[in-house]
């Protein structure tokens, strides 16, 4: 009749590399005078050996076919010489700024609303000259005044009157 | 993403006693991040063999392998960036993609259930943390049939998450750790699941041992 063994559970704990150094120690005292363990461990190590042996038998891969199932490279899109407007999510929209441009330039084109057109082009570009010298002063980092003094009112300002520039000194 | 940036170089001698995995991998994957189209390819060939091996390992199946193969190196020829060598070797981030890919394709393909001459993995829905019965019975099924084919069988009737432990263990020979990145589990589940596939393959192989040791 079998009985179990008391160090059946440690076989495969210490195949499977999940003993402490003490536990090792122990078990490996115990193996070296006990067939019936060194017997069982050889199978324990058996099934680690045949799993591995098997699936590097079976999922071998040949190189052409390997080389067949590369995906394509990914086009570089950042990080190289290509102007901002060329790269990432600026190119669509600069490819459709460029689109609506001609469509409106399009119908714009010999009707009295030209004139209007101009005027808005006009007010955007003053807009976006305002905007950008406003980054150029907090970009420079240029000591800002400490007290701007309020604008006065041009109601408020006297009037010019011309000097006579060789007025004596009284 | 912050690793790759100009200003960290990827090699300079501060940060490269940090880096995990082999450093002629990082080199290459610096070389694809600046556009490199050789690069690709070297890195994709030492990499390829594995990760088709674990993927067929884990499916099973040769065809939804290759797509899975096809997957992996897709997002992770787009992801580069993301990858943090100080986090984990790049070998360790592409079993992490196959092992979610695998299970993807699992979820979406319902694998019929097929006879075990085929070889197929027929656990979809049972219990996660239990060892099909039928490993337990293995003179039903193991005769005539070449030493490879019975161990597939017998890995193929384990649970998926069983599969996925040993396949990592015994064919990667990864630590409990590194099982547990990949899998997305605590190290001592990984080493609990162990048990539990050694257990079954070892009463699955039994007398397929016994009869080769004979
Ligand atoms: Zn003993």
């Amino acid at each position: 009749m079998m009985t179990s063994h008391p160090f059946s559970n440690m076989r495969s704990d210490y195949v499977l590399g999940l003993l402490s150094d003490d536990e090792k120690n122990h078990f490996e005292h115990h193996l070296s005078g006990c067939p019936s363990c060194r017997a069982a461990l050889e199978k324990d190590r058996q099934v680690g050996r045949l799993v591995k042996q098997t699936v590097h038998a079976q999922g071998n891969l040949s190189p052409a076919r390997a080389r067949s199932l590369m995906p394509q490279v990914p086009v570089r899109k950042t990080g190289s010489s290509l102007p901002l407007w060329r790269t990432g999510w600026v190119q669509p929209m600069t490819l459709g700024g460029i689109i609506l441009a001609l469509v409106v330039g399009f119908f714009n084109m010999g009707t009295n609303r030209a004139p209007a057109a101009v005027a808005a082009t006009a007010t955007m570009t003053q807009t976006v000259a305002v905007q950008t010298v406003d980054v150029v002063i907090v970009e420079s980092e240029l000591p800002l005044p400490t007290a701007t003094p309020s604008p006065t009112p041009i109601a408020q300002l006297p009037a010019f009157e011309p000097q006579p520039q060789s007025a004596p000194a009284p | 993403m912050a690793f790759w940036t100009k200003e960290r170089i990827w090699l300079n001698e501060k940060t490269a006693a940090d880096l995990k995995g082999d450093p002629i991998t990082i080199a290459l994957i610096a070389r694809c991040l600046q556009g490199e189209t050789l690069a690709f390819e070297q890195l994709y060939e030492r990499h390829v063999s594995y990760i088709y091996r674990l993927a067929f390992g884990l499916l099973q199946h040769r065809e939804d392998a290759e797509e899975v193969l096809q997957d992996v190196f897709e997002y992770a020829f787009r992801s580069l960036k993301r990858y943090d060598p100080h986090k984990s070797a790049f070998k360790t981030w592409l079993y992490t993609i196959t092992v979610s890919r695998c299970r993807n394709k699992r979820r979406r393909k319902w694998l019929p259930i097929l006879s075990l001459s085929q070889g197929q993995d027929t656990n979809q829905d049972r219990p996660l943390e239990v060892v099909d019965d039928r490993v337990l019975l293995p003179e039903q099924h193991m005769t005539r049939q070449s030493d490879q084919e019975v161990v597939w069988q017998a890995l193929g009737c384990l649970s998926d998450k069983l599969r996925e432990t040993a396949i990592l263990r015994y064919y990667e020979e990864m630590t409990y750790q590194e099982i547990g990145e990949i899998l997305g589990i605590p190290a001592k589940t990984a080493e609990s699941r162990m048990r539990l596939a050694h257990k079954a393959l070892r009463a699955a192989l039994q007398e397929f041992m016994e009869d080769e040791n004979s």
